[in-house]
């Protein structure tokens, strides 16, 4: 039996989450792995769109493009997939939690989640440094 | 903060855990505003250009479709941020049940883009192996120097 199912966890104390507080971690778990699985796919395509082009693009001028392309989906497609490795875990452990009501399967799921917005927030200041060199190089070169 | 074994429900691990994720939830919230402020910057600087403002408007379109949606999700971490706080003071755990409340609201939005997107991906990935080869005689049209 799940804590969503115990009346006894319910009652809005301070002591245990709310049937509420529950229901936003079972909801929480569900969008997790469904992103995590959408993004898996997502990968998947991806690569297959990969190995199609690569196939295609032998022994043609296009060819050049086949070693950066790869590449950057490489790159992308294996950070992609360790994030989204890290969401799937959340996930599950949130669930976890739900279902056992064990304070360590959700004290589990938080440290899976501070690792996640801790890589999370070190791709966001990268980026956002490469998108302000990329957009000062244009305002600098009068391009406009 | 966090002495106790259990703070509301949430071992003492938990608490911190969740503490720890302010700032970088802070962080890339602002971060997500900004690159949403200097995107409308860019788009600006095409249309005042006579030979980019075509360009310029497509790119307005899908920056009020993308620049919405970011900017609801920058402000829902924002919000998780700021509830978390209020617990770590607290230490209420209806506060951090608002926090979550902001967070499922967060990741319901990213999956329903995430299946749109799965979805798109999905018709562009059949669409381009069946006229794949049509497309790469263009391009190799395209690189020929």
């Amino acid at each position: 039996m799940g804590l969503l199912d115990d009346d006894r966890m319910y009652g809005g104390q301070d002591e245990t989450f709310s049937k509420q507080g529950l229901q936003q971690i079972k909801n929480v778990a569900t969008w997790t792995r469904i992103i995590a699985i959408c993004g898996f796919s997502i990968i998947g395509l991806l690569l297959l769109l990969a190995i199609f082009l690569m196939t295609k693009m032998a022994g043609t001028p296009a060819s050049m493009m086949i070693a950066p392309v790869l590449m950057v989906v490489l790159i992308a497609g294996g950070l992609g997939g360790w994030l989204l490795f890290l969401l799937l875990q959340y996930g599950k452990q949130s669930k976890s939690f739900v279902d056992s009501g064990n304070p360590r399967d959700y004290e589990a799921a938080t440290g899976t989640r501070k690792i996640y917005w801790l890589v999370v927030g070190i791709l966001s200041i990268l980026g956002a440094l490469m998108s302000l060199v990329s957009t000062f190089t244009l305002l600098g070169g009068g391009r406009f | 903060m966090f002495q106790e074994e259990s703070s509301g429900g949430m071992s003492q691990g938990a608490a911190q855990n969740s503490q720890a994720i302010v700032l970088w939830l802070k962080m890339v919230a602002i971060i997500n505003l900004a690159s949403q402020a200097l995107s409308l910057l860019s788009i600006l600087i095409m249309m005042s250009s006579p030979a980019m403002r075509g360009m310029a408007g497509s790119q307005f379109v899908s920056f009020l479709v993308s620049g919405t949606i970011s900017i609801v999700m920058a402000i829902k971490m924002l919000q998780q941020a700021a509830a978390i706080e209020r617990y770590g003071q607290t230490r209420q755990l209806r506060d951090y049940e608002s926090s979550l409340t902001h967070e499922s609201v967060y990741w319901m939005i990213a999956g329903i883009v995430a299946i749109l997107f799965t979805v798109i991906m999905v018709f562009l990935t059949f669409a381009f192996i069946s006229f794949g080869d049509q497309l790469m005689r263009e391009l190799g049209r395209g690189f020929r120097f």
